[in-house]
């Protein structure tokens, strides 16, 4: 069988991509009126379009190093998540709720 | 062929990050999020990075999303209906929204491909080295000390998270060694004197 | 000049020492030190007069510069002439003589060094304004006098009546200070100068110059004279600024002796004698000053013989007495005005301390009705009493009799109507000086006592000084009109300090008096007399009866001609509301809500509502971060001229 001819994806597809998933995950912070735990998972959001951004990059450049700076960002995300359930757990346990409209001990 | 693949996995990516942030069952948003790590991961192996999607598969959705399942069946989440508020703020946030993808939009349209500026490696991604072997021989020379760090800041968090989850049990029988190894005649021994026939 | 400087600042060290040194230990030693002082300034100013007479000096020492800017230059410094030696004597003799007695009366009064440290503060401030050469300082030590009689007047701060009249002094002398002071600026204005020897010596040439004052055109020199007589209105108790003084009884006996007899309201006079180059040159105002005067006097008389307060009895009096000064000045009679000053302060003084000891032997009680008889169990105050009275009569040979008669002949010889007037005038108050004067004597004195408590023992601090005021009372008059020769016109006592002008010495004529006119005044005070033996001695019903008959007119009297309260409502009453407007809108609403108020308000506001933007929830702050960067990405993208 004929291999089908490889055609690069254009670049800016999968920037727009990248921003797409990252204003989604933005939106998630502040649209979102349950719990904390969205919260959390928004961030994962944005971290994961910034790693599609990366890879692209790297393809595209023919780099390697953009994968390894990904596999950073990896890291730092599993490290901070693991902190900011283990902090969510602790609120929970003080507070007994983790409703984000009783978040405003900060307020005023 | 490679676009209608693209299309589909970013279809669906997106799909699934809208439903993170907009289901009501928070459950059901962390199955989204799988969802979405898998899309991510497929574009990741059309791009050629495999390993890295492999690992994005082990690491994410098999330690970070399991522990957000932990977590939420753990803690008592209602199920909530969204409120009024929300509608004062969503025409903002859309704004704001297209406003940067825009924005994005604009920046890439106008960009100068040959003017990139980033550390550049001798090796590339190319079909001769695996995408491992590419990653390995960057990895423990040039990226040593970062790679170092990266292990410092898993090590911090396993701490941190122990250290902030620890909780004091008071009723549990426990040893302290130093106190058994301090014990002095003193306090363990009290020698009375005992009369015949009148006990202790 | 070491004389000079001594006797005009050793009361302020007596000041100083009063106020600042005594503690409730050494009291009594710093009491004993300031009378110590006051005695030997007394001593000191004899010294100096005595020095002054017999030289005819007439010297300005300058002591310390004070202003000096661009062209105005004042000075502290001393004019030593007969006008301020006399003054300086009859000041310090006065003080001395009050300090003495204030022991005896103030004993048992709590911080009684305040009382010593204020009037020889006041002392201090008195001999201030005699010896100045200039205007500025002489304003200085009227002032000064000024405050040490709110001072003193208000002594007993604990009673509200006390500090209202303190008040009611202070701002009523403080209407005539303002207008005291527009003739200063007047005159500086004028004669580019403050010092007295500048400005009388230029007076001839500025004569005619014409002022335009909003729509009227006057001579300057009337103005000035004017304004400068307003402000002796109000220091000196003239009729209309005259409501202070006999609220000022409120103070202790001493200090109505000192400051309301003695001095302080002798202080308008003093100008009006000092500045008598300017004043002979405005004859308007000397006749304005005629008639006030005369007005004043009878005006007083009037009221005095219906009081029942021993205290504003004698404080009519010197109202009264001032009137006589005035008049006296208004028909250019100027040394007449000063000798009638000196004995004034003689049996003023003793007058209003031998009060003081009937005052401290009725146990602070000051009712005339309330007293009678006392004259088996104070001999002593009573002898003193009657040569106050007799002096204040003018029956030869007591002081008073010397001055007031030449008064009288100059008013009447002084030719023109105003002066006429004032001479009838003042002989009707002839007649009812000896009237309240008789009437006093005998309702304290004689007769049967209305009182039920024992009489208090009078300690001999406050007899013994007592007889040098008698003793002045006595011969004041005598030496002075026959050995000093002080109101002939041809002598030399008075050398420049009196400046007439030809044609109006009225002193020289005098001594063509017709002899009517110079018995009369002493026919008119024994019929006065007379009368008020009759009315208080033969008939006692007499009072009560002409009291019901003539109703009204004693009410008026009684009412002191209700001035208090026609000020009252048409003067001090919108005043208030101008007043109230003032603080309540002007200050609290428009100044302090534009100003302090309105910004701090403002600030708070605008703090507050920048403070809504914390809400303590997190994705607010999130929010914000991705508007931030949105604008960054808009402005870097702008800048790159992307969108174009």
């Amino acid at each position: 069988m004929e291999m089908l001819s490889y055609q690069a994806i254009p670049l800016g597809h999968f920037i727009i991509l990248s921003a797409v998933i990252f204003i989604i995950g933005v939106c998630g912070i502040f649209l979102n009126r349950k719990n904390i735990i969205v919260f959390l998972m928004s961030i994962e959001l944005m971290l994961i379009s910034v790693n599609i951004n990366f890879v692209s990059f790297s393809a595209n450049l023919n780099d390697v190093v953009g994968q390894i700076f990904a596999m950073f960002v990896l890291t730092v995300a599993a490290a901070e998540i693991a902190i900011g359930l283990a902090i969510v757990i602790v609120y929970f346990r003080n507070k007994g709720s983790i409703d984000v409209e009783e978040i405003d001990v900060m307020k005023g | 062929m490679n676009l209608l693949i693209f299309y589909f996995f970013s279809t669906i990516l997106v799909a699934s990050a809208i439903g993170v942030v907009a289901s009501r069952n928070t459950v059901h948003s962390v199955l989204f999020l799988i969802l979405s790590f898998f899309c991510v991961a497929g574009i990741f192996i059309l791009q050629g990075a495999e390993f890295l999607a492999m690992l994005l598969v082990i690491v994410y959705v098999g330690a970070v999303a399991i522990l957000f399942l932990f977590v939420v069946m753990m803690l008592n989440i209602n199920y909530v209906v969204g409120k009024k508020q929300l509608l004062k703020i969503a025409p903002f946030g859309v704004l704001f929204a297209v406003v940067f993808i825009l924005e994005i939009y604009v920046a890439m349209a106008n960009r100068m491909d040959n003017k990139f500026i980033a550390p550049k490696s001798n090796v590339t991604m190319s079909d001769q080295v695996t995408n491992t072997h590419a990653i390995g021989q960057v990895l423990y020379t040039d990226f040593f000390m970062h790679f170092q760090l990266a292990g410092m800041v898993l090590f911090l968090a396993m701490i941190g998270a122990v250290m902030l989850t620890h909780q004091k049990r008071t009723g549990v029988k426990k040893q302290s060694i130093s106190s058994q190894v301090n014990r002095s005649r003193k306090d363990s021994i009290k020698i009375v004197k005992v009369l015949t026939g009148k006990g202790v | 000049m070491l004389l000079v400087k001594l006797s005009i600042f050793l009361p302020l060290l007596s000041a100083f020492l009063s106020g600042a040194v005594a503690t409730k230990k050494n009291i009594k030693f710093v009491h004993f030190l300031s009378i110590l002082i006051l005695a030997i300034t007394a001593i000191l100013s004899t010294l100096l007069f005595i020095d002054v007479i017999t030289y005819k000096q007439d010297v300005t020492y300058r002591l310390l510069q004070w202003i000096s800017v661009a062209d105005f230059e004042v000075d502290w410094s001393i004019k030593i002439d007969s006008l301020s030696a006399t003054m300086i004597f009859v000041v310090n003799t006065v003080s001395a003589i009050v300090h003495c007695y204030s022991i005896g009366y103030m004993k048992g009064e709590t911080r009684v060094n305040r009382f010593m440290s204020y009037i020889s503060l006041f002392t201090f401030f008195m001999l201030l304004l005699v010896t100045s050469s200039n205007l500025l300082q002489l304003f200085v030590g009227w002032e000064g006098v000024g405050l040490c009689s709110y001072l003193l007047i208000g002594f007993w701060y604990k009673k509200e009546s006390a500090n209202k009249a303190a008040m009611k002094a202070f701002v009523v002398n403080r209407i005539g200070d303002f207008a005291f002071l527009i003739g200063i600026v007047a005159i500086y204005m004028l004669f580019g100068s403050l010092y007295f020897d500048d400005i009388f010596t230029q007076v001839q040439s500025y004569e005619n110059v014409g002022l335009r004052i909003f729509f009227l055109d006057v001579k300057y020199i009337d103005f000035i004279c004017l304004m400068l007589f307003f402000g002796c209105m109000g220091k000196s108790a003239q009729l209309g600024l005259h409501t202070w003084l006999p609220d000022a009884m409120e103070g202790p006996t001493p200090v109505s002796a000192l400051i309301h007899a003695a001095t302080m309201v002798t202080a308008g006079v003093f100008l009006v004698v000092r500045c008598s180059p300017l004043f002979e040159y405005s004859p308007v105002v000397l006749q304005f000053i005629t008639i006030v005067g005369a007005v004043t006097c009878i005006f007083a008389a009037t009221i005095a013989i219906t009081q029942n307060d021993i205290k504003k009895i004698i404080a009519y009096s010197t109202c009264s007495q001032l009137g006589y000064m005035f008049f006296a000045c208004g028909v250019s009679a100027y040394s007449a005005a000063m000798f009638h000053l000196v004995t004034h302060a003689f049996f003023k003084a003793l007058l209003f301390l031998c009060a003081g000891n009937v005052i401290i032997a009725m146990h602070h009680k000051n009712d005339i009705r309330q007293m009678g008889g006392l004259w088996k169990k104070l001999p002593y105050t009573y002898m003193l009493v009657w040569i106050g009275s007799l002096a204040i009569s003018g029956i030869p040979p007591f002081a008073g009799y010397y001055s007031k008669d030449v008064i009288l002949e100059s008013a009447f010889m002084s030719g023109g109507n105003y002066g006429f007037l004032a001479f009838i005038l003042g002989l009707v108050t002839v007649f009812l000086t000896a009237f309240y004067s008789w009437r006093l004597i005998y309702m304290v004195f004689h007769g049967d006592p209305k009182y039920d408590h024992s009489v208090s023992r009078v300690s001999n601090a406050m007899r013994l000084p007592l007889i040098l005021l008698a003793a002045g009372a006595v011969c004041t008059g005598y030496i002075g009109y026959y050995y000093l020769h002080v109101v002939e016109p041809a002598s030399s006592y008075w050398q420049n300090s009196i400046f007439v002008m030809h044609g109006n010495d009225v002193l020289e004529k005098i001594h063509h008096t017709p002899p009517l006119i110079k018995y009369l005044p002493l026919v008119t005070t024994l019929s006065g007399i007379i009368l008020a033996t009759i009315y208080y001695i033969y008939n006692t019903n007499l009072p009560k009866m002409t009291m019901n008959s003539f109703h009204g007119l004693y009410r008026f009297l009684h009412g002191k001609w209700f001035f208090d309260e026609f000020y009252n409502s048409y003067v001090v009453k919108p005043y208030y509301v101008v007043a109230r407007f003032s603080a309540n809108i002007i200050d609290k609403k428009i100044i302090d809500g534009f100003g302090p108020n309105g910004i701090s308000g403002m600030v708070n506001k605008c703090s507050k509502l920048v403070g809504k933007l914390h809400t303590g929830f997190v994705y607010h702050y999130a929010f914000s971060y991705i508007i931030g960067i949105i604008l960054i990405l808009s402005w870097l993208l702008w800048k790159m001229s992307l969108f174009t």
